[in-house]
Parts: C-alpha cells; structure tokens; sequence
C-alpha cells in the first residue's frame, strides 16, 4: 500500500460564518454559579468552641439522664 | 335629605309670620344634592394623577351616595388598575354597568379587566356586547376584539376585526396585532405589507421601521432592509433593536468596522443581551482578534447558557485555533441543546477527527448528512476524513456528490473549491497507486496459483514457490 | 524540675490545659501564690481567647434599636447598612447578591452588616440557617453566652469568685490586675466586673495608662455604649499609636454606621504604620461594605503586597476576577490557596467551577468530588448547585434537574436553585411547574431579580397581566437598571395605564 506519509495532510474546509443573532429576545433568565466564600479563621475557631461546647452538654446531658 | 325630612311646624300659631313662611317654602322645595356634583373634582386629580387625593374623595362620594355614583365607581376601579389590583377594579366595573347599562364605556372597562385578568374568552363575550350597544363603530372594540380572539386563537376573525379597527382609525398598535397574526401563520410578504401600509401613516416611527427591515432580512431582501434600518437610526439613534439589525447586516456583508461602531453604542444601552456579545464575538473572529473573539462568546455564553448559537460559535473559534478539546466540549453542549443543526455536527466531526478519533467522526458525518443532505461542506469534510483512513473508493463517493451539490447550489467559497481540488487530486493519486497495487497483486495471485497447480501436479516435489520482490 | 517552672513550660508551648492543670495542683498546696495564680488566669484565659476585634456580630437587637446612628436616610455612599449603587465592577447580572443586597463576598466574617430593618417584623424575617443567622439579642447577651460555654470546660465549678473578689486591692497592682481583666472579660464574659476593674486600674494609675484606657473602651463598646468608647479610643491613642486602637476606634466607627470616618481613622493608621495589613484589610472591607468593589480590589492587592499570604485578600480578588470573565487568573489565586494548606469544600468548589470556567475540564470533576466530600451539610447544597451549572454547560439537562434536586434535598430554602429548576422545566415544557418553582423562588429571595423577572415573563406570556405586572415592579425593586425588565414594564404599562 502506498504510504500516506508522502502527501501531506487534507485539510477540511471550515466555514468561517458563525452563526448570528438578528433579534435581541429577551429570554428567560439563570441565576448565576456561586463562588463560595471562605470561612476566616476566627469563624471557624467560633464555630469549633461553640459545636465543643455543644458536644460537652450533650454529654453531661447524657451522663445525668443514664444515672 | 334631611330638609325633606324635617317635620311640620306645630298649628298652634296661626299668624303667617316670615318666619312661617320661611319654614313652608322649605318645606315645599326640597333640595335635591346632586350624586354628580363632585365629578368635576374628581376628574381633576385623576389628571393630575394625584391618586391619594383622588382616592380620599372617591371613598367620601361612594359613602355619601352609597355606591352608586357611576363616576366614582368608574375612576375607582381605573385607579385600582393603575396599582395592578385588576379583580377589584373589574369589580367596581361591573356596579358602573350596573348602574348604567347603556355606557359603553363601563362595558368596555370590564371586557379590558378581563383581559388583563386572562379570561379572554369572556373578554370577548363582553366586547362583543359593548359592540352591541355602542351607538357608533369604535376602534378600540374592535382592537381590542381582534386581541383577545388572537389569544384565544381564532385567526381569521381576529384578522376581520382588526382589519375593521384600521379601517375605522388608522393606529399603530393595530397594524402592529395584524402583522403579528400574519407572522404565526408564516405569511411574511403579508407582514410585510401591513408594515408598509403602517409606515405610509406613521413615517417616522423606528419601532415599525425596524420591524419591517427584519423581515425584510429573512426574506433576503438587504437592500430595503438596509433601507429600513438607515431610516429607523436616523429618527432614534439609540434604537437598541434597530443597531443590532444594523450590525448583524453589516457583519453579514463583511463590513466589520461599522458593525462594531453599531455594536459599541447599543452595548451601552443593554450591557448583557446575549445576542449583542454573540454577535460581537463573531466579528472579532472575522478580524482574526481570535482571544477578544473568545472572551465576548464566552461572557454571552455566561449570561445565557442555554444559547446553542453561542455555544456553536465558540466551537468553531476554537476549532479555527486548533484547541479540539475545548471545541468538542462546546459543540457536543450545542447538540445536547439543540440536536438538528447540521453545520454542528460536521464541526464536531471534524473535532472528533483531529482528537485521534475517526470512527465517530464518521458518525457525526453520517448524522449530518442525515440531517441536511443537501450540504455541500459536509459531503466534501466527509470525503477528507475517508481519505485519511484510507477509504479511497467511499471517499470518491463523496466527492462525487459534492460535485454534484456545487453545481446545483449557490456561489462556493474559494477555499471550498480548493480543499475540493486537493482532494480530488490526493484521491487519483491513490487510485493510480491502487491500480498498480492491483496489478502487483493480481501478479503475485497468477503465480500463487501456478505454484499451487505445480505443486499439486509434482505431489512429492518440495518446489517453493516463488516470492515476489516486495513480499514478505 | 520544679513545678512552676514547668507549668511556665507548658504555657509558652502553648499547652494551656496541662499548664492549668499543673497550677490548679501547686494552688491547693498554697492557696495564695500569686504568681501561679496569675499563670492559670493567663492560661485558662488563652484556651478561650477569641479574636474580638474579628468576632464582633451585630444583634438584631442592636440594629434594630440603634440610638446612636446619626442619618435615618444616609447620602448615597456614607452609609454601609443602605448599600448604594455600584461604582463599577460587575453588576447584578453577573455576580450574584446575598441576602443583603451586596454581592458575593470572598469571605465570611463574623461581622455581619447588613441592611437596617425597618420594623420589628422585617427583622424576625431575617432566616434562621446556620450561614445567615443573625443573633437576636444583643451582643452583650452573646457574650455571656459565650462565656457559660467556657465554664463547661472547667471542672470543680469556678476558680474565681467573681463576687467575692476584692478589686480594689488587685487594681493597683499592675500585674496581677492586667491578666486578671482578661480573665474576667474573655473567659467569665462578665463585662459588668471586668469594667469595674478597669475604672478602679484607670484611676489607681491616674490616666496614664493607654491599656486601660482601651479595656475600658472595649467594655463601654460590649455594653453598647459607642461614644463613651469612641471618646476612651481616642484618648488613648493621644498617648499611644497602636495598631489595636485604631483598629477598634474605626470599628467604633462602623458601628455608628459611619464608614467614612473609619476610613479616615484607618488611613491615620496608615500613616504611622505604613503598610500594616489589618489596617489595610479593614479599608478594604469598608469599600466592599460600600459596595466599591475596585476600590477595595486595590487595598486587597496591597495588603498582598506585604503578606502574600493572606486568605482573604486572595480569596476575594479571585472572586473579583471570576467575576469579571478571568477564570484563568482567579484559578490562579484559589490554586494558591490551596498551595497553602487550605483544604475545605469551599475552596474545592471554587476551583471547579474556575477549572470549568477557564476549560480545563479534566480538573473539574476531581474538584467538585473533592468538594462533596468535604462538604458539611450546609454547604454541600452549594456544592450540588453549582454543579447542576457545569451541567448545563455541557448541555446535559437532566444531569442538571437531578443535581438541583439534590441541592433542594439538602437546602430547601435555596432560592437560586429553584429558579434554575423554573427554567429547566419550561425547556421542558412544563410551565405550571415552572411557575411554581419561580413563585417559590421569589418568595424565599426577594432581593434576587432573576425569578421575579422569570416569573413577571411567563405571567406576561400566559396572559396573567395583573401578576406579571405586580411581580416586575419587584425585579426592578432589585435590580433597577435591568433592561429586560424594564421593556417588561413598559410593555404591561401600556395595558393598565390606558385610558
């Protein structure tokens, strides 16, 4: 089989035209994606203390109620 | 009333004193207060749209008559309207027909209530009585007839009636309901008489005047397209519906520089209208500015993910610069939108194949030739992928048919015809290659079969048979 | 090795718990050794020590019954609870708005300053969800709060009896009374003592003290009272420039509802200590407050400058640029977060969406995974929204409903996605579902234009002209200058103004 090496590439044809709008109809609207912010260290320290001192009184409230 | 009701003085005293007299001729003529006295008022504040006053003497007037001071009633329910609570006003509406059946106008209040509610059907019962009563031909009956019918979807007699309206009173928003019925029944040369007719009245209006250079676009008459579009900017340069027409226009006849000038002022005007980007991207591309053409498609894209058109064009920037991958992410979401656009999926065929992938590049031909067999592009694209995989004869095919297509359709591209001569020259090349190939193998098949005869003839005989030069 | 010297150990290792332990042993030996007395206030007071100047939220209470605030109505741009209109940067269109009526901020800090309530009930409305809770009382209750939780931690009830405690006599003595003001004000949060103490300290070393002077402006500012603190700043900072009280006299500022005199005070600050970072940051956020998001993109990029590390001057340019069409270079800053060390699903999530966005799609889907997996409950209905976009970015749509599904099973008050599921439902076809999902949008989101507008269109489109008509006057209510909107308004004028 001859080999195709010898003859360069084909390119395809590629029609520049784009496909355009005539109108503006106004369409119905997404609401956009979210970037989450950040939680800052203080916040996340606050939290902590708040979910530990959460945990410590589920705990006592245990304890109390088995005893 | 109360005069009236005041009682008789007592008979003892005789004498027909003034005061007596005074007394009996009050008592003989009665004042009357008129319910229409204070209409003159009322009227006045509601011109002057100084509702909260209005409102104030409406509640006194409707109190003091009981409700059934028509007028009262009457501009208590165009107020209620103007604040968007349309059940009460049709309400009030109704007591002002109540009182006086034979206003046309009350009627014609409540069957525009029911409209605005969307109760067309009864919108029309009620336009049909007001037409009943009313003395004279009115424009806005039969207007507002040809509306509600519109939506309740019987055409041809919303078309009579409109047709009456403009002949009654020539106004614009009645040419504008007739040209739009035309246009759902796809009539666009009887839009586009409607348009011409209304422009002869209403010369200077842009909204018409580029309601008319849009179809003339989609009928592919640019001239008075053009036409139409210089006039509607000339009267409203900041006509946001007629500079987009404009640009688009300009960008299909190559002029890029005025569309961009068109496209800068209307971005002002509507900072995120999906079609404006689109439409500038696309021109960016045209002038090679391939990065700014990138960043406007995908801002479009951003505002409106759902815009196949956007999608697409961003799939062929990035074809044109060879990033494949990102064209076929952007042109698979184009079809997952929008599965029967040809030119689509020839793109993203001719992604697959640069992507290492032929076989469903020949898919998406196939598909695409399915879907429009009449594309000339898709038949010759289809004949290079074939002649890349070495389907010389099924890429002939193709080219064939595209020879075909070229003649029969309109004017070809430059490059087109190219890439449609290199083609055809690649495959006789091949074809000559083949037939030699051919040829050595028929050779080399000849000789198979002599050794084979010879060695079937000399059973016994180990006779090699004898390899030709480029057989392994 | 003697006891004392390691409890001291243990505190400049930072192991406050083992230092409090090794003092509470060495207290019941000798009950009146001040000096270990000293080092367990200090530290037991460490355990629990907050950043105030960073914690500080505002009550509901507080800003509904302000007396301080000087204008009912603020000129356009000095107020920051009545954001004004933009001065450039991307507008409601492209980024979107939180509850506030602000847009999207790169980080959340305790502080939240929103919008003034008008009345009572405008206040209550305000959502209960973790993210967006606002404390209704008062930030002095809060404390308190805060200061019942840190008594758990201790066993054997209180170490000191605040009651019976004799002020006088520790005032004067400099050492003692400074660890034991802290101890009292971050660890008993009781701010009534701690203030007792300070006036006592203040005058014991006749007002030339700054330090005290600003505790006892930290006190009058817990207590609510915002002009005696601003007047104890200030005078404090006569004798003594620190970065601390300029930081806490422009929070005083902010407070008043006056953000450009705390700009000023920051700037003042500026000047003694060129290119200090909080001050920075704290200018920064005042020109986000102030709805300048340029301007506050400048002082972020200062405050790189000198600290190229800090969260959120990265996070928030990286937003800025996501925002303005340059997810390549906010892919960037968010890479550099996680260079960093950072590891949340808030970050993962960014990432995904900013590989998404700048097309490089093979990183997308490790993000978003990672994100899901790291996500607490809250925030996973985030993490499954966004998602639910790079589907309909890739044209799947039933990929996308599913997604905003799962955003609504873990979020049902999420306004955003049932916007989006309204619109994926009228490409179906749907439209009573649709205008159902919009109705239930706009309820949840008044301040978010796209479902009243959505909803305004499709009333318009099915002929309910008296609800289209009510419904775009409220998109317009949060986005003015929408121009679909507004020919939406003029469209439907035409109908009810005629005459």
């Amino acid at each position: 089989m001859p080999e195709e090496g010898k003859m360069p590439a084909l390119k395809e044809y590629i029609s520049h035209k784009g496909f355009l709008h005539h109108e503006d109809i106004p369409d119905y609207i997404l609401c956009k994606p979210r970037l989450m912010p950040l939680k800052s260290v203080t916040l996340e320290k606050l939290e902590n203390m708040q979910k530990q001192a959460e945990e410590k009184m589920k705990r006592q409230h245990m304890n109390v109620q088995k005893s | 009333m109360e005069n009236v009701n005041r009682k008789f003085p007592n008979n003892d005293d005789t004498s027909l004193s003034p005061n007596i007299l005074k007394n009996l001729s009050m008592i003989f003529v009665p004042e009357l207060p008129l319910l229409e006295s204070r209409n003159w008022l009322i009227h006045l504040h509601y011109s002057r749209q100084e509702f909260g006053i209005c409102k104030i003497l409406l509640q006194e007037e409707l109190e003091r008559s009981n409700d059934m001071c028509e007028y009262a009633n009457y501009v208590q329910g165009l107020i209620l309207r103007h604040e968007g609570k349309i059940q009460e006003s049709l309400e009030s509406f109704q007591t002002c027909h109540t009182l006086n059946p034979r206003n046309v106008n009350n009627i014609k209040e409540v069957a525009r209530s029911l409209y605005l509610l969307g109760r067309h059907g009864l919108a029309v019962e009620a336009y049909l009585e007001a037409e009943n009563v009313s003395s004279k031909p009115d424009w806005d009956i039969y207007h507002n007839l040809g509306t509600c019918l519109l939506h309740v979807g019987q055409h041809v007699k919303a078309k009579e009636y409109l047709l009456t309206a403009i002949e009654l009173s020539h106004q614009e928003d009645s040419y504008v309901e007739l040209a739009k019925i035309h246009l759902l029944e796809n009539d666009i040369q009887g839009a586009i008489g409607i348009y011409n007719a209304a422009l002869e009245w209403y010369p200077d209006s842009c909204e018409l005047a580029t309601s008319l250079g849009l179809l003339y676009m989609t009928t592919g008459q640019h001239q008075r397209a053009f036409e139409k579009l210089g006039c509607a900017l000339a009267r409203d340069p900041m006509c946001t519906k007629a500079l987009l027409a404009a640009g688009c226009m300009m960008q299909n006849h190559q002029d890029f520089d005025v569309a961009l000038s068109k496209y800068k002022i209307a971005a002002q005007l509507l900072p995120e209208s999906i079609s404006l980007w689109n439409n500038i991207g696309m021109c960016f591309f045209e002038k090679k500015k391939y990065v700014a053409a990138i960043s406007c498609l995908k801002r479009g894209n951003y505002l409106s993910p759902f815009d196949w058109k956007t999608l697409y064009n961003l799939g062929l920037v990035h074809l044109i610069t060879k990033q494949y991958a990102s064209a076929f992410h952007y042109l698979s979401a184009a079809i997952n939108l929008y599965p029967t656009s040809a030119r689509t999926f020839m793109l993203l065929a001719v992604a697959l194949k640069n992507l290492g992938d032929p076989d469903n590049a020949r898919h998406a031909f196939e598909q695409a030739i399915k879907l429009d067999p009449s594309d000339a592009a898709v038949a010759l694209n289809y004949g290079v992928l074939l002649n890349s995989v070495g389907e010389q004869e099924k890429a002939s095919v193709q080219l064939r048919r595209f020879q075909e297509l070229a003649e029969g359709g309109p004017g070809l591209d430059q490059e087109l015809l190219e890439a449609a001569q290199s083609l055809s020259l690649s495959l006789t090349k091949a074809n000559k290659s083949d037939l030699e190939t051919d040829a050595d193998e028929k050779n080399k098949k000849d000789e198979a079969d002599d050794a084979g005869r010879l060695v079937k003839a000399g059973e016994g005989s180990v006779v090699a048979p004898e390899m030709g030069p480029d057989e392994v | 090795m003697d006891p004392f010297y390691a409890a001291l150990s243990f505190y400049r290792r930072l192991k406050y718990e083992e230092c409090a332990a090794v003092c509470t042993e060495l207290l019941e030996k000798s009950p009146y050794d001040q000096a270990v007395w000293t080092l367990k206030m200090k530290a037991v007071t460490e355990q629990v020590y907050v950043d105030d100047i960073e914690a500080e939220e505002e009550g509901i209470a507080e800003a509904l019954m302000d007396n301080d605030t000087m204008a009912q109505v603020a000129r356009p741009g000095t107020s920051l609870r009545t954001p004004s209109t933009e001065k450039g940067g991307p507008n409601q269109g492209l980024r979107p708005r939180t509850q506030t009526g602000r847009p999207l901020s790169g980080v959340v800090r305790p502080a939240t300053q929103s919008g003034r309530p008008g009345t009572m009930e405008q206040a209550l409305r305000t959502p209960r969800t973790a993210r967006t809770a606002r404390p209704v009382t008062s930030q002095s209750a809060r404390s308190v709060r805060l200061g019942t939780a840190s008594m758990l931690t201790e066993s054997g009830g209180p170490f000191i009896q605040l009651s019976r405690l004799n002020l006088g006599k520790y005032a004067a003595q400099g050492n003692i009374a400074k660890p034991l003001f802290e101890y009292i004000f971050y660890h008993e949060n009781d701010i009534r003592h701690a203030m007792e103490l300070a006036v006592q300290a203040t005058q014991a070393c006749q007002f030339k003290d700054w330090w005290w002077k600003v505790q006892l402006g930290k006190c009058y500012f817990t207590l609510g009272l915002i002009r005696d603190a601003e007047q104890q700043f200030r005078s404090a900072l006569k004798q003594n420039q620190k970065v601390e009280i300029f930081l806490r006299l422009a929070r005083v500022y902010i407070r008043l509802d006056q953000p450009l005199s705390a700009l000023d005070v920051c700037k003042t600050g500026l000047e003694y200590f060129p290119g200090e970072v909080t001050l920075t940051t704290e200018i920064a956020r005042l020109f986000e407050g102030l709805n300048n998001i340029p301007t506050s993109i400048k002082y972020y990029r200062d405050v790189l400058k000198e600290d190229s590390t800090h969260v959120e001057a990265i996070a928030c340019i990286g937003m800025q640029h996501f925002y303005t069409d340059q997810p390549e270079i906010s892919l960037r800053f968010y890479r550099r977060l996680l260079q960093m060390g950072i590891y949340n699903a808030e970050l993962f999530n960014n990432l995904g969406l900013c590989c998404f966005y700048a097309q490089q799609y093979d990183m997308t889907l490790t993000c978003f995974e990672q994100a899901l997996s790291l996500a607490s409950e809250e925030a996973v209905a985030d993490v499954w929204y966004n998602i639910a976009h790079v589907a309909i970015g890739v044209g799947d749509c039933n990929l996308a409903m599913q997604c905003l599904r799962l955003c609504l099973s873990a979020d049902s008050n999420h306004a955003s996605a049932y916007n989006n599921l309204g619109m994926l439902e009228m490409r179906l076809g749907h439209r009573d579902q649709a205008r159902a999902f919009f109705q239930a949008a706009g309820s949840l989101a008044p301040y978010l234009f796209e479902p009243h507008h959505n909803y305004a269109k499709l009333a318009e489109e099915m002929g309910d002209l008296q609800t289209s008509y009510i419904v775009i006057q409220k998109a317009l209510q949060a986005y003015p200058s929408h121009v679909s909107s507004q020919e939406l308004l003029q469209k439907l004028q035409k109908h009810f103004a005629f005459m």
